[in-house]
C-alpha cells in the first residue's frame, strides 16, 4: 500500500509524540491500516491520515486498560521536541489522560493537533473541516478545563502561520 | 520532561513539516518554513528530527473479510457431502504431523498430543483451493486455524504472527474459545512477504500479555502457546 510506505513514518512518529510509547504508537498505524486495507480504501492523503491516528490515539488514551498501561511505560523522550512561542505551555501525559477524559470529542481534538502537533488554528480549521473561531473557542474550553484540573494555568497564545 | 525550545514567532507544525518531507508543499510555501527554519533554532531542530526520525515499519498481515465468506468459499469448492470427511482427514493429518511440525517450529517443544496440550492446524486458500497445513505459502494466500483439544477446554486466546523479526496480532485481543475437536478460531488473515513466517496461538489463563510476545516466543511460556511454521512456496 503506496501510503502506507510513504507515510507511515510519519504516523508513527505522530502518535509517538501523543502517546510517548514506541509500540503503542506501531499498534495503532498498523492497526490503521489494516483497517483501510480491508476496507479497500486506498487512496488517502495525509491530513486524512492525520485525523485518523489523532482518533485512535485519544480512544487509546480513553480506554481504561489502555492508559493504565501507558502512564506505567510511557516514555517521555518519545514526546520529542516541544517547542512554545511566548505564552505555550506544554502538557504531559498526566495532564492530557486527564483533559482526554473531560474535554468533549472535538475539543479532545483539537488538544493533540494544538499542543503536541503544534498546528495553527487555521491549520486546524481546515483539517477539521471548521471555522478558526470554532477552533479558537476549543482552545479556550482546553485551557479552562486544563485549569480547572492544575493549579497553573494553562496559557496559549493563537498560533498564526508563520512569517 | 524535556525543556522545551522557544520559536522565534509561531513554530512551523509538525504536520506542516511531515508534509515538506514528503514533498507535498508548494514551492511559495517551502521556500517561506526555510527562511524561517534559518532564523529559528526550535523549528531547525524539529526539522531536522523530521529528516533523521526512520521507523521500522510492521508488514502489513491483513485481515480477511470474514469467516462466513471463507465458509461459503469452502463450499463452492467442496460438495458439502466432503466437509464433515475433511474435517476428519484434517483430524488424522494433525495427528500424524502436529508432532513434526511443532518441533521444526521450537526446538524441545515436543510432545503436544499427548499432554493436553491444543493441537494447532493451518488451512490455506490460494486460488481457490484450500490445504490443510500446507508448509508454504504465496503472498496473499488466506489462512484460518482450527485446534483441537484432547479434553473440552474453555480458555482466552490470542494469534501471534511471526515474521521478519516482528510480532504481528492480526485478530484483536480479548477473545475466548471453547475447545473441541477442530474447532476453528474466528475470522482468517492473509499473509504477504516472502519470508518464513510462524504462526502461533497462544491461550490459557491468564493471558500471557501482548508485550511479552512481541520479541519472540519467551521460552517460560511454551506451554501456552502451539506454533506452525510456513515458508515461501518457491515461484
Amino acid at each position: 500500500m503506496e501510503a502506507y510506505s510513504r507515510y507511515g513514518e510519519r504516523l508513527v512518529r505522530k502518535a509517538e509524540r501523543l502517546l510517548q510509547s514506541q509500540d503503542d504508537a506501531q499498534d495503532i498505524v498498523h492497526g490503521l491500516f489494516v483497517d483501510l486495507l480491508a476496507k479497500k480504501k486506498t487512496s488517502v492523503d495525509l491530513a486524512y491520515l492525520y485525523r485518523a491516528v489523532t482518533n485512535r490515539c485519544l480512544n487509546h488514551l480513553r480506554d481504561r486498560k489502555g492508559r493504565l498501561g501507558l502512564i506505567e511505560r510511557h516514555d517521555e523522550s518519545l514526546r520529542g521536541i516541544a517547542r512554545i512561542g511566548c505564552a505555550d505551555s506544554v502538557i504531559g501525559m498526566d495532564l492530557l489522560t486527564k483533559l482526554v477524559d473531560k474535554l468533549d470529542k472535538k475539543s479532545a481534538e483539537v488538544l493533540p493537533y494544538h499542543y503536541f502537533d503544534d498546528m495553527t488554528q487555521d491549520e486546524i480549521a481546515e483539517l477539521m473541516s471548521t471555522s478558526r473561531r470554532s477552533v479558537a473557542r476549543r482552545i479556550t474550553r482546553i485551557q479552562e478545563c486544563a485549569q480547572q484540573l492544575t493549579t497553573e494555568p494553562l496559557t496559549t497564545e493563537p498560533k498564526e502561520a508563520a512569517q | 520532561m524535556t525543556q522545551p525550545l522557544h520559536c522565534i514567532s509561531t513554530p512551523i507544525s509538525w504536520f506542516k513539516l511531515d508534509r515538506r518531507i514528503t514533498g507535498e508543499l508548494a514551492p511559495s510555501e517551502d521556500a517561506r518554513i526555510e527562511e524561517h527554519l534559518l532564523q529559528c533554532h526550535a523549528c531547525r531542530a524539529s526539522w531536522e528530527d523530521v529528516q533523521a526520525t526512520t521507523r521500522l515499519l510492521r508488514p502489513l498481515v491483513m485481515p480477511s473479510d470474514s469467516s462466513e465468506s471463507f465458509s461459503q468459499r469452502l463450499k463452492h469448492w467442496w460438495p458439502a457431502a466432503l466437509v464433515p470427511a475433511l474435517a476428519a482427514l484434517v483430524l488424522f493429518v494433525w495427528m500424524g504431523r502436529h508432532e513434526q511440525a511443532d518441533v521444526a517450529t521450537r526446538p524441545g517443544m515436543g510432545g503436544l498430543t499427548k499432554g493436553g496440550k491444543p493441537v494447532l492446524s493451518l488451512l490455506r486458500e490460494h486460488q481457490g483451493d484450500v490445504a490443510t497445513d500446507p508448509g508454504v505459502y504465496a503472498s496473499g494466500d488466506r489462512f484460518r486455524m482450527l485446534v483441537s483439544c484432547e479434553s473440552p477446554i474453555t480458555s482466552p486466546w490470542d494469534v501471534v504472527v511471526y515474521q521478519d523479526g516482528a510480532a504481528f496480532f492480526p485478530f484483536a485481543a480479548g477473545n475466548t474459545m471453547e475447545c473441541g475437536n477442530a474447532t476453528a478460531i474466528p475470522g482468517a488473515f492473509r499473509i504477504t512477504g516472502s519470508s518464513p513466517v510462524t504462526i502461533c496461538l497462544v491461550f490459557g489463563e491468564p493471558l500471557p500479555k501482548r508485550s511479552s510476545l512481541s520479541s519472540g516466543l519467551p521460552s517460560d511460556l511454551e506451554e501456552n502457546i502451539v506454533c506452525q511454521q510456513i515458508v515461501a512456496a518457491e515461484p
